[in-house]
């Protein structure tokens, strides 16, 4: 009975294996159904590519004031740290030696014009005075000559010719000296109320910084447009390059703002060494809408985007199959079966993969493809409990869902 | 304990069973273990079926249906299986009882409780099978137990394949239990027996490669 037994056994198990044999060898002529639980759907994505790096928010210029002690004695500051200022705010007032020796130069010699003018009044009085007398020396007692008559009036006419030229002369020097008085009090009158100078923003901004030393600079302002900083290590950098479009991102943001790169350093920040790795600064102009949203000094984490494929069929990396040469998928495909495709690969991103050919979006593919028995076979899956609605069922007919079980029953 | 048709027990050891059997005038528990072997069968069809086993012909609706009705027609699926262990059991326990009761002037609830011997085995290779679904893809009619893998290699006549696959080892140790019991039950000729068994199990056979050969999705 026991050899019975064994003989028996032993039949049974050499079965099973020629059976197990028969229907798992390669190209087996058995079919083989999958228990396929997880497919997914070929996704239609936007995928970019992008690279991470860390940044600062800076301001994008900071624009230095410069006191100079030869410009005059320096009165006080107008701003204080962290006041907003436009272009033309008086950032300090200052007064000037210079002007106050200028306007003493110019009274003196205002003054001395004067004195000259007086002067000329005085010669031009006297030169009149010296005309009436020879006029009435000629009308009253005229000197006579030998010969009679006119030599005598001749000498006199000649002498009040010569005096009413030197008077034309002198009011004509008079006139030069006032114009001349003139000038020196308009340049009086124009220094007049401004011996305290300003000097003027030439930008708009904020006051980071004044130094109350009076060592330069004397004020740093800092424009209100924020840029962001940052370094690529040596590996980035060959992903990256300037004018490529950015997101920049934090804790302290609602969103993401966007930017571009533009400008990416040649030399790295540090002196380079062989046994550390290169850090090159780049910069990050943010788009102008962002502004006032961001704030300075705050750290962000930036997104290069590197590459972008815009809607690209994708599937997840894990639901391909790579073989020695080419990369498949599975298609759960309408005939119910498995079928297996050979694809052609994009960009890969996030566990995400472009498929550039074999299959498009809305086609269900494998999530493990390691579950496929074989392909161009059936499949099955368990029953997804989650999934169920009991709208489905109102909606069904009693007489479909009796068919249904119906089917089902007889299978 | 007495004379409790004890399932596994008799299973196993059927050398004792038998003619403990014969000998006994009552067998009590029979309808309690029939009502819970159907049960149990109903079970163990359901369980299979939630995992899917046979549910292929959904496969092809999964492109043109909702997840949700794809989902809700598994679950038909799973309840017609569900009706269809129940069925099974039922049709296993009381049909080869009655067939044998009507030849023999033995007690049906002696056959019945022969039945209670041969419907674990159907269970078992039911269970069986499906983690060999499950984890190679082998369902019936690839079973390693069955005739319907070499069936597939020799022929593509599907109904031969059906037929084939219902044929396997777990078919065979049935028919061997069974017939042991009621060559020792009727004390009828071995060789009647034998082709009694192996004529109401044939037609069994083409009967399930029948119902398999037929699409009733498409009928119905």
């Amino acid at each position: 009975m026991k050899k019975k037994t064994a003989i028996l056994a032993s039949a049974g198990i050499i079965f099973v294996s020629a059976n197990l044999f028969l229907a798992l060898k390669d190209d087996s002529k058995a079919v083989r159904s999958s228990y396929i639980n997880k497919w997914t759907a070929v996704g239609k994505d936007n995928l970019t590519e992008t690279l991470h790096a860390a940044g600062v928010v800076i301001p994008e210029d900071e624009h230095q004031v410069y006191y100079n002690d030869d410009d005059g004695e320096f009165k006080g500051f107008l701003v204080k740290e962290g006041d907003k200022v436009d272009n033309g705010t008086p950032l300090y007032e200052y007064s000037s030696n210079n002007i106050d020796e200028d306007l003493a130069k110019l009274e003196a010699e205002k003054s001395q014009l004067v004195t000259e003018s007086n002067l000329i009044d005085d010669q031009i009085k006297q030169l009149t005075y010296l005309q009436s007398v020879s006029a009435s020396t000629s009308s009253t007692s005229t000197p006579v000559f030998g010969d009679g008559s006119s030599s005598r009036n001749d000498s006199n006419d000649l002498m009040n010719v010569s005096i009413e030229k030197e008077i034309y002369d002198k009011q004509r020097e008079k006139g030069r000296v006032e114009a001349e008085i003139e000038k020196y009090e308009d340049l009086i009158d124009s220094y007049e109320g401004s011996d305290e100078l300003g000097k003027n923003s030439e930008v708009s901004g904020t006051v980071k910084q004044v130094n109350y030393e009076l060592k330069n600079p004397i004020v740093t302002i800092i424009s209100d447009k924020p840029k962001v900083e940052g370094t690529f290590s040596e590996r980035d950098l060959k992903k990256v390059e300037e004018g490529m479009k950015v997101y920049v991102q934090s804790d302290l943001l609602k969103g993401k703002v966007a930017g571009t790169l533009t400008k990416i350093a040649d030399y790295p920040e540090t002196d380079p060494s062989v046994k550390k790795e290169s850090y090159y600064p780049f910069e990050i102009t943010l788009n102008e809408e962002t502004e006032e949203k961001i704030i300075k000094g705050s750290h962000v984490e930036v997104s290069v985007i590197t590459d972008q494929v815009k809607n690209a069929a994708t599937i997840p990396e894990k639901a391909i199959e790579k073989g020695k040469k080419n990369s498949y998928i599975y298609v759960l495909n309408e005939t119910g079966e498995v079928e297996k495709r050979k694809i052609s690969k994009g960009l890969q991103l996030g566990g995400k993969t472009e498929l550039k050919k074999g299959a498009k979006p809305g086609e269900l593919v494998v999530q493990k493809p390691e579950n496929v028995q074989e392909e161009n076979n059936p499949f099955f899956s368990k029953l997804n409990i989650d999934s169920l609605k009991k709208k489905t069922f109102r909606d069904e007919s009693k007489r479909t869902i009796f068919k249904h079980i119906m089917v089902g029953f007889f299978k | 304990m007495n004379n409790r048709i004890e399932v596994l027990r008799g299973l196993f050891n059927y050398n004792y069973y038998t003619y403990k059997l014969r000998d006994s005038e009552h067998v009590p528990g029979v309808w309690k273990n029939t009502a819970l072997l159907i049960l149990l069968s109903g079970l163990i069809f359901g369980i299979s079926a939630y995992f899917g086993i046979g549910s292929e012909y959904l496969s092809k609706k999964l492109t043109s249906i909702s997840r949700e009705e794809y989902e809700m027609q598994k679950l038909l699926f799973m309840a017609g299986q569900t009706v269809l262990g129940l069925v099974f059991g039922a049709v296993m326990i009381f049909l080869p009882s009655l067939f044998f009761w009507t030849l023999s002037d033995v007690e049906l609830k002696k056959f019945l409780a022969v039945q209670l011997f041969v419907l674990p085995i159907f269970l078992l290779e039911k269970l069986i099978e499906i983690p060999f679904a499950l984890s190679l893809g082998l369902t019936q009619v690839s079973s390693p137990f069955a005739l319907g893998t070499i069936g597939q290699y020799i022929t593509d006549n599907n109904f031969i394949i059906y037929f084939l696959s219902s044929i396997s080892i777990f078919k065979g140790w049935a028919i061997f239990i069974e017939y042991k019991y009621l060559k020792m039950l009727t004390g009828k000729n071995p060789k009647i027996v034998m082709l009694l068994v192996i004529g109401l199990y044939l037609i069994f056979w083409l009967f399930s490669a029948l119902i398999s050969f037929v699409q009733f999705e498409k009928i119905l």
